[in-house]
């Protein structure tokens, strides 16, 4: 053999070994917490003609941060939040509530224990935060306006439904007729169960086959869940809500909250769940909060109504 | 002193006294085995120093030839050089030249594959352009069979994004930046299986070219390359046919003459999973995808040529599950795929004038429809052409090509789902016109000088000018340098989705055209043992380019209402983030195409970097495609060959099999990724009975994944039997197991915080055999 030619063949030699060597093993993730900086969670929303309440402080957490280790609650001492009603300045001091389960970590919440604070259809709030997390001092406020009043739910085609029922060869479904607040494009319904026992569960739907102990794992996903009807039209007037059979994951019946909802809520919800791609790489959320939060502080108007759902 | 000397022979150039009665040389080249024209082959007069390589169409001219006798040199690489002696007498020459294909298999082939240096073809080809035949393709190992565009992907400056797909990033730019060109039309998602598999039937190609940057001024649409497929005229002597199965598909390519003067080229590929595995599992989707093409090629006189090709290929899916379709079953149908068609004709209108002129037509079309949900996505694309592209040799110096184009786009989207409809669609039509000089300064230095201008009409007009410049420079007896500069723009802006199809959309009132500034600086030398040495570097910028909003559905305004008060939406405002940035690399390239080995070793350094309105609180972030450096290995290997250099009784034996074995290897730093940046505790509505763990990312694209790696090794039997070849071969995909990660997922199971490593594909082997008669 040539000398070009053994030189060729000892250099593939070389670069095999090497490309075989580098091409075994399998690639490691490490939670580096590069861009962690300590941030409250908000979770507030408010209601026309009701108490401010349930407002609940939280804060962050590293992405390796073993939750049994940490509470989320704020230390109280240290934090202070506040309401403002933008239309004549005037600051509202919120209150800590502990709930008598100690445990309860969802009931530990602030809110407004005065009477002169009436948060108003169309008017404009601003919730204040200051607290210390990691010995960092936070600073967060987010501005909600309340919709104007009009909306609520008109009617429902059918106030109890087969799963899955057809009439004349057509799936039949849930329709909700809602009279629209001016102005406001965005309406979600919150879908509760009021049964959540594996008995009840819809055995045939081609999403929910499973075992009992799977559906004990996952029951929560089965037992709440929303949808919304957004890009309303801007002026009053009546929109319909379709509520789709994969919907409802039970039979018996629901309670459908349905929300008019501000944009700092609405952008919220069509955000804050969709931040991971479908190839795997993440994006930021819209929480329109400034300063070191995240989450949502938002207003709502409610209307409620009951359904159900039958073999 | 030197400025004179300069201006001297700038005139000296320009001016320089032709000979009284000087005439031209002009003609094709064509494969003496099946006729096809040759691209790129070299012409030259062996005494004058003057010469030619053909262009697309296998054409070249050599002017200024004095008269008397001289020695006419072609070579093409592969080829036997061709030599002959030509007197000219006053009169133009027309010399069609044929070339016989050197016999690869046999000892006959020598070292180097032609006589004209190979720094020729170096100082001739352009900037960042890089030549694959099909041979090449087909040797490099891919999954299941050889594929056009993973093949590109092996080559420095390309990245794909994952093993999953096929698209191309190149140089920093993003897929829809690139132009991919079948035999002069346009095709839009070049994408079979989801991306996995492009539209490309690499046994039906004669040649690709690619287009790193820096791209004359015939070329423009694009920010960042040009990708120019051109498919086999078809066989003009004899019946020839190819034949292949791997555990993907079969495919088949005939080519055949028609009567004396025409030729016939079609080839048919259809996966059959859904026809064999399909048929024996439950529960999983029904998936097949076909492509053909046909080219049919007609030489009407000396002077004009025909070719009229078409190409169609379609995805079909359909799922149910969970019982049957529209019973207690969901389901869902969605087919998608490209149709081309085009009619060339060239021209000689005389020896110096040469002309192409083109009627294209591409149609993108797919159609998604929900069994169950009332929903349905109709997405449509088409794009007739008119295009001609002329060249005139003035003289040996100094040649122009020049043309104009005319593209008549219909874009429409149809999408109608519960609660909302979208209607949105566009025709605008587009206009360019292009010239270019190509000069030989001195013998040392060529100058090519370009302009398009584009014009864009629809709900607005839009226009521009586009410069090109390239400058090549003999540093030395094997060294070239070279420069180019160039401005491009992009009025066509894709919507990327996932698995499913690409929506494009045009330019208008609301969406600027995209720009791009291109720099590229380059050496190129020849080094022993035929190897070519290529260094590039080259600095990009991206202004007004799009990504998808992520966030679109912040950012939807509804056009209209229907009868039921559910919002109509008919543009694509709202759906794309407007951005600028930069890429800057290095690259280099050690290539070899004759011989036993054959194959590249690619090394490629590369920073990308964007800034997106509302994207990472407006600060500077490396898209998800950026790595820094990517090592490329492509290797094949004729083993006997090698082993046997210089074996009398192999010689003698002939070669009556050959073990080939075909080596990818690629290492690239990881890409780009976003860690969220915290988690936290949220419910989704004020009554939810429980909290999620919710993810806040705040700095995009900050850290990075593990670096990737991955070896494919083929091994490729071929066994020849009179005119008959079969060549089974086994593929391995990552044999080194190696699980590369394409992204994490986070949790918190049970409040203890877990990552979980979402891993690209694993060592797959596949088997397969070619044919052919």
């Amino acid at each position: 053999m040539k000398e070009q030619q053994k030189s060729l063949a000892a250099m593939l030699f070389i670069m095999l070994v090497l490309a075989t060597l580098n091409s075994c093993g399998r690639g490691v993730v490490e939670v580096e917490n590069v861009s962690y900086e300590p941030r409250v969670s908000i979770e507030g929303f408010l209601s026309p003609g009701k108490r401010v309440s349930g407002i609940r402080l939280f804060r962050n957490f590293k992405l390796d941060q073993d939750l049994r280790e940490q509470t989320p609650l704020l230390d109280p001492l240290k934090t202070t939040a506040t309401i403002t009603d933008e239309s004549n300045g005037r600051v509202y001091t919120l209150s800590y509530r502990t709930p008598p389960n100690l445990l309860d970590i969802g009931n530990y919440y602030y809110e407004y224990t005065g009477n002169d604070l009436n948060i108003e259809y169309g008017g404009s709030y601003t919730l204040e935060v200051r607290t210390e997390i990691d010995g960092t001092p936070i600073r967060a406020s987010s501005t909600t306006t309340v919709p104007l009043a009009g909306f609520k739910i008109a009617g429902v085609n059918y106030d109890s439904l087969q799963y899955r029922q057809k009439i004349n060869g057509e799936t039949v479904n849930f329709i909700l007729d809602i009279d629209r607040s001016p102005g406001t494009t965005y309406y979600l319904a919150s879908i509760l169960s009021l049964t959540d026992d594996y008995d009840s569960f819809v055995g045939t739907s081609p999403f929910d086959k499973m075992s009992r102990e799977e559906f004990e794992k996952e029951k929560d996903r089965f037992v709440f869940n929303t949808f919304w009807i957004q890009n309303t039209p801007e002026e009053a007037g009546r929109s319909i809500m379709n509520l789709f059979w994969f919907q409802f994951h039970f039979y018996g019946r629901y309670r459908v909250i349905v929300y008019a909802a501000d944009k700092n809520y609405r952008e919220f919800m069509q955000t804050y769940s969709r931040v991971q791609e479908i190839d795997g790489n993440f994006h930021e959320a819209r929480f329109n909060i400034e300063g070191q939060g995240v989450g949502v502080f938002g207003s709502v108007i409610a209307d409620t109504l009951y359904l159900k759902v039958t073999e | 002193m030197t400025k004179r000397i300069f201006l001297t022979m700038m005139l000296l150039t320009v001016f320089k006294p032709g000979f009284a009665t000087a005439q031209t040389i002009s003609g094709f080249v064509i494969d003496k085995s099946n006729t096809e024209a040759l691209i790129g082959a070299n012409v030259y007069l062996d005494s004058l120093y003057i010469g030619s390589s053909t262009n697309n169409s296998g054409y070249y001219v050599i002017a200024d030839v004095p008269p008397g006798r001289h020695t006419l040199v072609a070579s093409y690489l592969g080829y036997k050089t061709y030599k002959t002696t030509v007197d000219m007498r006053g009169r133009p020459l027309k010399l069609n030249i044929i070339l016989e294909p050197l016999l690869l298999e046999t000892e006959a082939i020598v070292v180097r594959g032609d006589s004209i240096p190979l720094i020729e073809k170096m100082y001739e080809k352009e900037v960042s352009q890089i030549q694959l035949s099909a041979r090449q393709i087909n040797a490099i190992p891919q999954i299941a069979e050889a594929d056009l565009l993973r093949s590109l992907q092996t080559l420095p400056g390309i990245q794909p994004l994952s093993d999953f797909s096929s698209a191309l990033y190149i140089r920093g730019g993003t897929p829809d930046q690139n132009l991919f060109l079948l035999d002069g039309t346009d095709v839009y998602n070049p994408e079979h299986a989801f991306g996995l598999f492009s539209t490309f039937n690499t046994d039906a190609i004669k040649q690709v070219s690619l287009s790193k940057g820096g791209f004359g001024a015939e070329y423009g649409g694009r920010l960042s390359s040009i990708v120019d497929v051109t498919n086999l005229d078809g066989n003009r002597k004899r019946f020839e046919g190819k034949a292949g199965i791997s555990l993907l598909s079969a495919r088949t390519t005939l080519q055949m003459p028609i009567g004396a003067n025409g030729s016939l080229s079609a080839s048919l590929r259809r996966t059959y999973f859904d026809q064999t595995v399909g048929r024996y599992l439950e529960d999983i989707p029904n998936y097949y995808f076909y492509d053909g093409n046909i080219k049919a090629f007609f030489e009407l006189g000396a002077n004009d040529k025909l070719t009229l090709s078409t190409y169609g290929g379609r995805d079909v899916l359909s799922w149910v599950f969970g019982g049957n379709s529209g019973d207690d079953g969901v389901g869902f149908g969605y087919n998608w795929g490209n149709t081309t068609a085009s009619a060339k004709w060239t021209h000689v209108f005389t020896p110096r004038l040469f002309g192409n002129f083109w009627v294209t037509y591409s149609r993108f079309s797919s159609y998604l429809n929900f069994d169950g949900f009332n929903a349905s996505e109709d997405n449509l694309l088409t794009d007739l052409t008119f295009k001609a592209d002329m060249e005139y040799h003035y003289n040996n110096d100094l040649s122009f090509r020049f043309g104009a184009d005319q593209k008549n786009f219909d874009v429409s989207y149809v999408n109608l789902a519960p609660g909302r409809e979208v209607r949105a669609s566009t025709s605008p039509a587009f206009y360019s016109l292009y010239g270019q000089a190509d000069w030989q300064l001195t013998p040392l230095i060529q100058m090519e000088a370009g302009l398009r201008a584009n014009m864009l009409t629809g709900d607005t007009t839009l226009a521009d000018l586009a410069p090109r410049l390239t400058v090549k420079y003999r540093l030395a007896d094997r060294t070239v340098f070279k420069l180019a500069a160039g401005q491009y723009y992009q009025y066509l802006h894709r919507i990327p989705r996932f698995l499913i199809a690409d929506i494009w959309t045009a330019s208008g009132r609301n969406l600027k055209q995209s720009s791009s500034r291109h720099i590229i600086a380059g050496v190129q030398r020849e080094l022993g043992w035929d190897i070519q040495l290529e260094a590039e570097a080259f600095y990009k910028t991206y202004r007004d380019i799009y990504s998808f909003d992520q966030n679109f559905l912040t950012e939807l305004k509804a056009s209209y209402y229907n009868d039921k008060n559910e919002p109509v939406f008919t543009s694509a405002n709202g759906l794309l983030n407007r951005g600028d940035g930069w890429s800057r690399g290095f690259e280099l390239l050690l290539r070899r195409e004759t011989g036993p080995l054959t194959g590249w070793l690619g090394y490629a350094y590369s920073r990308t970097s964007y800034t997106q309105d509302g994207i990472n609180g407006g600060r500077p972030f490396a898209p998800r495609h950026d790595r820094t450096h990517t090592v490329n290995v492509v290797a094949n290997v004729q083993l006997d060959r090698l082993w046997n250099r210089g074996n009398k009784a192999y010689s003698a034996r002939g070669d009556s099999s050959r073990w080939d074995l075909g080596i990818n290897a690629v290492y690239s730093t990881g890409q780009a990724y976003t860690e969220p940046g915290s988690a936290y505790w949220i419910a989704s509505a004020p009554d939810a009975p429980f909290r999620d763990v919710a993810f806040a990312p705040t700095r995009i694209n900050q850290v990075r994944l593990p670096y990737y790696a991955r070896l494919d090794v083929s091994l490729t039997w071929k066994l020849v039997y009179k005119n008959w070849n079969m060549a089974p071969y086994l593929q391995i995909f990552n044999i080194g197991n190696r699980k590369n990660v394409w992204f994490a997922t986070y949790d918190f199971v049970d409040e203890v915080p877990s990552l979980e490593e979402q891993y690209m594909f694993p060592f797959l082997p596949t088997l397969g055999v070619n044919f052919e008669f």
